[in-house]
């Protein structure tokens, strides 16, 4: 059987194969990784028939394009690039509303297995495709693995609003923390999302303790940080709050300007 | 028994629990902290177990785990590693480094701020044994203490982009190993060719937590 593949066009600003968290290996300094939207990343495999974590692609800011060597069922979900398929090739502006597209291919895309997992690890330089994001002329392999008979409809593309709401969980955040509007900062990647306003009070150093996606921190400078799924394992700034599970993906479409506000929630209300 | 005083636990988020220690940076808190995490990782339902300064997390899995049980597997951990640590570090590890010259470009630096000859520099370093605190900020990345005092080094004021894999270096008390190239702000005073992040190892850390390290001059 010939093999069918995936050829990157143009990669666009950072495209990575991502799949199910590493987790297990934080003790040594491991991340966990994986899509920074999951719940797009689930409805991209669900659309081809994939198990949820099957590897796919997570395309930031669009401007990306792809051949396949064959006809071969895929879909998209997450940000809206106004995708255009014309023989074998696909081709994707930059995004209408939110950041992050995933592309799925039904079988999934084969990636060996690093450390429990298939997701890339950037900062490891492993995982995923060859532990990088994605150039132009990268080949990827298309897997067989798949139960085409759980296919859904396809979902209208999503609306990503750029003022939004999170729920938090309070760790002795300042009261204008939860009052205050925040605002993306430009230097914000998969690891965190700089915030960008008013100073809070009472941020800076801690002895180093373990953080994980959704902590929020608060360094010396006063603008919180929301730690994403590259978040390192230990941090030293103080950690004000966390974003709860459930609402962490929100972070995934926001760009650089949109305005987040935090809602408190009690432990209880994260289920 | 070692006694540190009254640990305090908190909830952080929905699927960690923290145990602080309070008591303070000390190698015997440390060592402690290791021997808790070796034996809190075997807890059913205990997804990760990461050291902090003086703390220690606990990632869970509630379906697997409650956090009243998390917390009961905390107190106990501790309680045994309060009893037992002094006697139970981890493995001893040797790592090969090569002193100065283009391997350390920062060694010579380091010598001036603290008044000393370069041979004095590398002398007092090689003559640390150095616990490993805390596994963090890359993958098989660790935080040794036990340097001595008068190599206590602030970082740099200019971060450099990339620091070669290898590369030993100071940071304010702690001394380390970048297991991989990266952007780092350490003072780097030598180079080990050893591998100290494999993803493709078993295990893949060199490093762990307790593990007792010494560096060799070649």
């Amino acid at each position: 059987m010939t093999l069918q593949t995936l050829e990157i066009v143009r990669a666009g600003l950072q495209t990575i194969v991502v799949a199910e968290p590493r987790t297990g290996h934080r003790a040594v300094g491991v991340g966990i990784g994986g899509a920074l939207d999951e719940r797009a990343f689930a409805r991209a495999n669900a659309l081809v028939g994939n198990a949820p974590e099957a590897p796919a692609l997570e395309i930031a800011y669009g401007a990306f394009d792809a051949r396949f060597s064959h006809p071969v069922p895929f879909a998209m979900a997450g940000a809206d690039c106004a995708a255009r398929f014309d023989g074998l090739d696909l081709v994707l502006d930059a995004p209408r509303s939110g950041v992050r597209t995933y592309l799925a291919v039904r079988g999934g895309f084969e990636i060996p297995v690093v450390l429990g997992s298939r997701t890339t690890d950037l900062r490891g330089g492993f995982g995923g495709w060859n532990g990088r994001a994605l150039r132009n002329g990268d080949v990827l392999t298309i897997g067989t693995e798949s139960d085409a008979a759980t296919a859904r409809a396809p979902e209208p593309p999503a609306q990503y609003p750029t003022e939004i709401f999170v729920r938090a969980i309070d760790r002795r955040a300042p009261a204008e923390f939860w009052t205050h509007p925040w605002r993306v900062g430009h230097e914000s990647n998969r690891m965190g999302m700089r915030l960008n306003g008013e100073p809070l009070a009472g941020g800076g150093d801690v002895d180093s303790h373990a953080v994980f996606p959704g902590v929020v921190q608060l360094p010396a400078s006063g603008e919180p940080i929301v730690l994403l799924a590259d978040a390192q394992t230990t941090g030293g700034y103080r950690a004000i709050a966390s974003v709860i599970q459930a609402d962490l993906w929100r972070f995934a479409q926001l760009p650089a300007g949109a305005t987040v506000r935090f809602e408190k929630v009690a432990l209880s209300d994260a289920d | 028994m070692v006694e540190f005083g009254t640990p305090n636990i908190t909830r952080f988020g929905e699927s960690a629990l923290v145990l602080d220690v309070g008591a303070g940076h000390s190698l015997a808190v440390q060592v402690a902290l290791g021997f808790a995490a070796r034996e809190l990782s075997e807890l059913e339902g205990a997804i990760d177990v990461v050291a902090g300064i003086g703390n220690l997390t606990l990632f869970f899995d509630p379906r697997e785990l409650s956090a009243e049980r998390g917390r009961t597997g905390l107190v106990d951990a501790w309680a045994h590693a309060c009893a037992h640590a002094r006697h139970l570090g981890g493995k001893p590890i040797e790592i090969p480094v090569r002193y100065g010259g283009a391997d350390g470009p920062d060694l010579e630096a380091v010598a001036a701020a603290h008044d000393i000859a370069v041979e004095e520099c590398i002398a007092r370093h090689v003559a640390g044994v150095y616990a490993v605190y805390v596994m963090g900020f890359a993958p098989g990345f660790a935080y040794l203490g036990g340097l001595d005092a008068s190599l206590h080094t602030p970082r740099r004021a200019q971060p450099r982009s990339r620091v070669a894999a290898g590369s030993l270096a100071i940071g304010g008390s702690m001394t380390g190993v970048y297991p991989l190239e990266s952007p780092g702000g350490w003072n780097v005073i030598g180079r080990t060719d050893l591998q100290l992040f494999d993803p493709y190892r078993t295990p893949a850390s060199l490093l762990s937590l307790g593990d007792f390290v010494r560096f060799v001059r070649v």
